[in-house]
């Protein structure tokens, strides 16, 4: 058509306006996220920091902050993003955050709107205001000791998906390409490359469904209002709009040159109103009114900022601020004291990976993001359902041994946990090796027996595989040895398989070889996991003394007592 | 269907009609849609294109099964069936006893396409000799390619773990990598059934077949490992790692199913790694306790008489032999006795 | 407006987004340039950081080093038997157990650990070789499991043979060593019963059969009915057993001191107890040997304590525990002569070097006094 022939700046100065650096930006960051996606696997983990955008999220740092008082191993990285927030304003949600880019390329790519129809669906609305409540909420559970900010967070959330959702799904598309290409006579091993989670068989994960339906609904509500989902909803997005008042950067309109022709309005990404008073809170720094602005009126400027063009703080008065601390404190006995997650009552399968902290801290710490799910090689790790971890919970990683095994030389998941949920261990110490010995190895529970479905305890066949895979030397299934004539007249030699409590880890390997399956003859549950001295089996493991008498160690450190300090990195 | 205009002249107002040849066309339309879905309800099955299932057998997929060759070089007259190297390091334990067995160049020819078969069942390190020592692989892989100028030598084993972490943290996939070799990990995809005619057990079998497609020579490079059930993991053994599905059903008859494996291929060579024997403890090992060292290296071209030979020499048992090599032997796959037929190069 | 925009209305047919991007704005300023600019250096900086972070810096941490692996090799005894030794077949305690019904199948090969001859004169296995181990010992001799398992029994292995109508059965108990073999065999031997020896065996017939000791090892031939032939076969079987290489034992010096340097002793009266001597807990490890003169039942007996220190220690330990039955005629000297407050036998005690000796039940002080004169004549001539 004819407008842009009329356009009297030069080709290669539009080139370098500065939203064509945000586009730039978006993508590198898009691609970085997709490319840490890709390298949380075993064999690609090397030193790449795969955790870096939950660890840049300033949300994470204050909830974890609030809820232990303490900034774990990268968390501090936060304070890039502060800064960045304090010098520009809410920068992050439309030049860095890869769920905001998802959001704003879906809804460019399905936006059939007239220019009308955009300034309409572009301005604010009270309900944009929702997001502080959402953040009000999850900052008082977390000062009272309960991380729920995961459920929400944009990072944590994209995380989630992917890890669960996304990658099995574009695995599996991978997968069924190559074997149509294989039976087309064209076996193409490199595909395997191309796969997120390369592992042997298909991953599974217990409720994906869920976890991929939030997803497509909040991005597909980008038809219906743009960007719905970080005006609406995010809490990152709200943290960072309470801290863009101290911004130095904004737009700034000059209104003696604006004609108010609402052309701003056509791209606002947050709804920022930059045609009357900019609503800082709002405001994603897009840039997109500057390009749309005929007459120049508008500017990223932290100089000649006419102090009647703007309004720095949220919409959101006293009275929603009580009414939202109210909520938080009413949420958080709601969440905890449901009796499903106590010392006394815990569902069997609260099984948590190597490494974990406690449980109440565990809580305090897991934001939900599901990179352990993703870098754990065997896909023993799951997220949990409301009948395993209760509300409070809901999608924490636990290990289900019927999908996988704890791998013994294997601590990803620890490595590559933001917060410390998962404390990052070495396999020394998961096994109780080197400076660990007199402490012994770190136990995720405990082996049981079912003799009712165990076949040579109760069918006269021999199995034993559940002894066979058994990894720790001595092994903690042993076998009582006992030749019996069975039904059909043979001798038959069964070696009937018992658990030596002391010697078992909870790697679950038992579990998931069992032939058993439906429901496993051998199965694991949380009693006697180490992490916790009131879920704790034994009253002492004989082989940790064993070994200390052997190697005339000092006495073994009373439970709980100050652990040696972790490798930093 | 698209909007259909009025046709011109006709007078606005006045009651649509169908024309004479939309009605045929739409008339025609509805008989095609009639009987193509009754001819997909009631063709009879051998019609051509019918789709007719009547008892519910037709849509039961088929397998097609297929079948491993004879991957067997006959021995050159006068080399023994088994020949043992001891001294000096890996490379030199290999040589001494290829060559004894008339030399490995006499077994893989220029231009061959070598599957290699170590056992990687598990992630421990090399030194718990729960997995084939990576310097032995590096050592065969290195005299494939350069000795014998294969074409291609191929690594594959189906772990119990996670296939990418058993190779790396075991050494194999590093030592494949500098030797020259080619790593396959198994995945959905890559097993097919594999039809074993006698065998008791693994009639139709899922089998990692991919690293097999135009191979022409088997060797299985195996540990020699204690085991509980089946008293001792070797050469014979060491093939239930190409088998997937349900695997873990076999325990309930380990000895028929292991000498059933050694019907189901038949190798090339049998090489038994006793760099490192693990004495107890097995097949899992994990502390060095229970390891050996063996120094000794097993070829042979009779995989009963080797692992019979280990049985008694690396594993230093006295007590009977496991049934299944006695099964084996039923089963014609070689004999388990080794006397006369061991030649050991010190 | 209208005309310089599209203002074309929505559209339900249409997928995607029909407005190009436009840029309507008239002024890009140096500034906006110049941080455009330095936005991409940085997104190129952040690239080439993250590209050399790839590097491996964790492998290491998934790797348990070898150190700390043979460090910590758990040394308990708990759970752990040690590796199966290097022993003779069928008698290591290992926890191999046998499948008779399947695994043998009526192979000859499988007549380990007895050798081949042990069929010889058409004889044949009537059902396969048996073997037991200590734990398992008592499913065959239940009951009388528990003497053998004192005397050091490692293992059992039980063959049935059959020729025609005669049978007989063959326990063969490994004892590790001689000392215990000839134990077990002097607990079980009737005192009267001539023992023989020959090649390496040492025996005595009974009616149906034979029971003796072969090396480090025990044998018990039983046949169903009393006959030559049984008897016959036994020995043959003794000698088989004997001429197999693995059989043969080291003589322990005190036995042979005891059977050849003592005067008068022969060696079928050599025996051997192992623990409770005298129903003192502290004595081990002590042979006895006593003359076959009718009436006389004093019995020399002879202890190797190690050295001599320990060998004083013993001496002082046991003579203070004879003292609560026994008063002391002659306390010093050489030796120590006691004799029993009711009894009135004599009992002796002394030692030399390492070894502890003595005469228990002599009938008189002259009796005792010339046997101690005697035992260490024969132990300095022994030993020197």
């Amino acid at each position: 058509m004819m407008a842009r022939a009329r356009n009297p700046v030069p080709r290669i100065r539009q080139m370098l306006r500065i939203t064509n650096a945000r586009i730039a930006s978006q993508a590198v960051f898009f691609g970085l996220f997709v490319g840490a996606a890709w390298a949380t696997w075993t064999s690609r983990l090397g030193g790449y920091p795969v955790s870096r955008f939950l660890e840049l999220d300033p949300l994470v740092f204050t909830t974890t902050l609030l809820s232990t008082g303490y900034v774990y191993r990268f968390l501090g990285a936060a304070v890039l993003i502060i800064a960045a927030t304090v010098l520009f304003g809410r920068v992050f949600c439309n030049w860095i955050c890869p769920y905001g880019s998802l959001h704003q390329l879906i809804g460019w790519l399905f936006n059939v709107r007239s220019h009308r129809e955009r300034w309409a669906a572009n301005r604010y609305r009270p309900i944009f205001a929702l997001k502080y409540v959402g953040l009000g909420v999850f900052v008082v559970l977390a000062a009272f000791g309960s991380l729920q900010v995961g459920l929400l967070d944009p990072i944590c959330l994209l995380h989630r998906s992917f890890a669960t959702a996304i990658a099995p799904m574009f695995d599996g598309v991978v997968d069924g390409t190559r074997s149509a290409l294989a039976g087309a006579g064209l076996d193409l091993p490199a595909l395997a490359a191309v796969k997120l989670a390369p592992a042997g068989e298909p991953r599974a994960f217990i409720g994906s469904f869920w976890i991929g339906a939030l997803l497509v609904t909040l991005v597909a509500l980008n038809v219906v209002v743009p960007r719905f989902f970080c005006r609406t909803l995010c809490p990152l997005g709200a943290f960072l709009g309470v801290l863009s008042r101290l911004a130095l950067f904004r737009i700034n309109r000059d209104a003696s040159a604006c004609t108010n022709c609402n052309l701003c309005l056509t791209r606002c990404e947050g709804a920022a109103d930059p045609a009357g008073q900019l609503r800082l809170s709002e405001c994603f720094a897009c840039m997109s009114c500057i390009d749309d602005c005929p007459e120049d009126a508008l500017r990223f400027t932290a100089l000649r900022q006419d102090p009647e063009q703007v309004v720095a703080t949220p919409d959101f008065g006293r009275r929603q601020l009580l009414f939202t601390g109210a909520l938080g404190m009413l949420a958080f006995p709601l969440l905890k004291n449901n009796g499903l997650n106590t010392d006394a009552s815990y569902s069997p399968g609260l099984i948590r990976p190597p490494g974990s902290v406690e449980e109440g801290e565990f809580l305090k710490k897991c934001i939900k993001c599901e990179q352990c799910l993703k870098v754990c090689p065997t896909n023993v790790l799951q997220p949990a359902g409301l009948d395993i971890a209760g509300p409070e919970g809901l999608w924490t990683p636990v290990m289900v041994f019927n999908l996988g095994h704890c791998q013994l030389t294997c601590t990803l998941c620890s490595e590559v946990c933001p917060t410390g949920a998962i404390r990052r261990i070495t396999v020394e110490e998961k096994l109780g090796r080197g400076p660990y010995r007199s402490r012994g190895p770190l136990a995720l529970g405990t082996a049981f027996f079912d003799r009712g479905r165990c076949l040579p305890h109760a069918m006269q066949i021999p199995c034993v595989v559940c002894e066979e895979v058994c990894p720790v030397s001595p092994k903690a299934i042993q076998t009582e040895d006992e030749e019996v004539i069975d039904a059909f007249g043979q001798r038959v030699l069964l070696n009937k398989p018992f658990v030596v409590p002391d010697l078992c880890i909870g790697c679950g390997i038992c579990q998931s070889e069992c032939p058993v399956t439906a429901s496993r003859a051998v199965y694991v549950t949380a009693v006697g996991e180490t992490r916790s001295a009131a879920r704790r089996l034994l009253l002492r493991r004989r082989s940790v003394l064993a070994a200390q008498a052997g190697a005339g160690d000092a006495p073994a450190a009373s439970p709980g007592a100050a652990l040696p300090a972790t490798p930093g990195q | 269907m698209a909007r259909r205009e009025r046709p011109a002249g006709e007078p606005a107002g006045a009651p649509r009609q169908l024309t004479r040849r939309a009605f045929l066309t739409r008339a025609l339309g509805a008989a095609g849609v009639t009987s193509a879905a009754a001819y997909a309800a009631y063709a009879p099955e051998d019609w051509p294109g019918a789709a007719r299932d009547a008892d519910g057998l037709r849509s039961v997929p088929a397998v097609k099964p297929f079948r491993l060759t004879d991957f067997r070089v006959a021995k050159p007259v006068g080399a023994p069936d088994v020949a043992v190297g001891h001294g000096g390091d890996a490379m030199t334990r290999l040589r001494k006893a290829l060559d004894a067995l008339g030399g490995l160049a006499h077994y893989v020819s220029p231009g061959d396409i070598v599957l290699l078969k170590p056992n990687v069942a598990f992630d421990r390190a090399p030194v718990l000799a729960a997995t084939t020592n990576p310097e032995i692989l590096a050592a065969l892989i290195r005299l494939i390619l350069v000795d014998c100028r294969a074409q291609e030598v191929r690594v594959a084993d189906n772990p119990i773990e996670s296939p990418a972490d058993c190779f790396a943290k075991s050494g194999i996939a590093a030592a494949v990598a500098s030797a020259g070799g080619r790593v396959y990990l198994p995945d959905a995809n890559a097993f097919r059934i594999l039809n074993t005619p006698d065998s008791r057990l693994i009639e139709n079998w899922q089998f990692f077949h991919r690293p097999l497609t135009n191979a022409n020579k088997v060797i299985g490079v195996a540990p020699v490992k204690d085991h509980n059930l089946c008293l001792a993991s070797m050469g014979m053994k060491n093939w239930y790692g190409l088998l997937g599905g349900r695997r873990n059903q076999f325990h309930q008859d380990i000895h028929e199913l292991v000498s059933d494996l050694s019907l189901m291929i038949r190798p090339t060579l049998t090489i038994l790694d006793g760099t490192y024997v693990l004495m107890r403890n097995g097949p899992t090992g994990g502390d060095p306790a229970d390891v050996r060292p063996g120094d000794a290296v097993v070829a042979a071209v009779d995989p009963v008489a080797a692992d019979a030979w280990a049985y008694r020499h690396l594993l230093s048992r006295t007590t009977e032999l496991p049934r299944y090599l006695l099964l084996a032997e039923e089963k014609g796959t070689g004999s388990a006795s080794t006397e006369g037929r061991v030649r050991e190069i010190a | 407006m209208g005309k310089r925009l599209n203002m074309r209305r929505f559209d339900p047919h249409r997928l995607f987004n029909p407005l190009p991007r436009k840029v309507l704005r008239r002024h890009v300023g140096g500034g906006e340039i110049a941080a455009t600019i330095c936005c991409g250096l940085g997104l190129i900086g952040v690239c080439l950081w993250v590209a050399g972070r790839g590097a491996d810096g964790r492998a290491r941490d998934q790797f348990l080093p070898p150190p700390a692996v043979a460090e910590s090799s758990m040394p308990d005894q708990l759970y752990h038997e040690d590796p199966p030794p290097n022993l003779p077949p069928q008698t290591g305690g290992g926890r191999e157990m046998h499948l008779p019904a399947q695994a043998v199948g009526g192979r000859e090969m499988n007549l380990a650990p007895f050798p081949p001859e042990i069929l010889a004169g058409g004889w044949r296995l009537e059902k396969g070789v048996e073997t037991y181990t200590p734990d398992t010992l008592f499913e065959k001799i239940d009951g009388a499991a528990e003497q053998y398992l004192s005397f050091g029994c490692r293992g059992m292995a039980f063959a049935a043979l059959a020729n025609g109508g005669d049978s007989l059965t063959v326990e063969l108990y490994d004892h590790a060593t001689f000392a215990n073999a000839l134990g077990i065999f002097a607990a079980q031997r009737g005192a009267t019963a001539p023992v023989t020896e020959s090649a390496g065996a040492r025996y005595y017939e009974t009616q149906v059969g034979a029971i003796g000791v072969v090396g480090a090892r025990y044998v018990k031939i039983v046949g169903s009915a009393p006959g030559s032939a049984v008897v016959a076969k036994a020995r043959a079987v003794l000698a088989a057993l004997a001429a197999l290489p693995e059989m043969a034992a080291a003589v322990p010096h005190l036995y042979r001191l005891l059977s050849g340097a003592a005067p008068g002793v022969t060696p079928g009266s050599v025996t051997y107890e192992r623990q409770d001597v005298f129903q003192l807990g502290f004595l081990r490890d002590f042979w006895f040997a006593g003359k076959p003169a009718a009436g006389d039942q004093a019995r020399y007996f002879l202890h190797d304590a190690g050295d001599s220190a320990a060998a004083q220690k013993l001496l002082e330990r046991f003579l203070g525990e004879q003292e609560y039955e026994y008063r002391t005629v002659a306390p010093a000297g050489s030796w120590t002569v006691m004799e029993h407050q009711v009894l009135h036998t004599f009992f002796a005690v002394g030692s030399a070097g390492a070894i502890v000796f003595g005469i228990d039940a002599a009938e008189s002080r002259q009796r005792a006094d010339a046997a101690m004169a005697e035992l260490r004549e024969a132990l300095a001539h022994g030993t020197a």
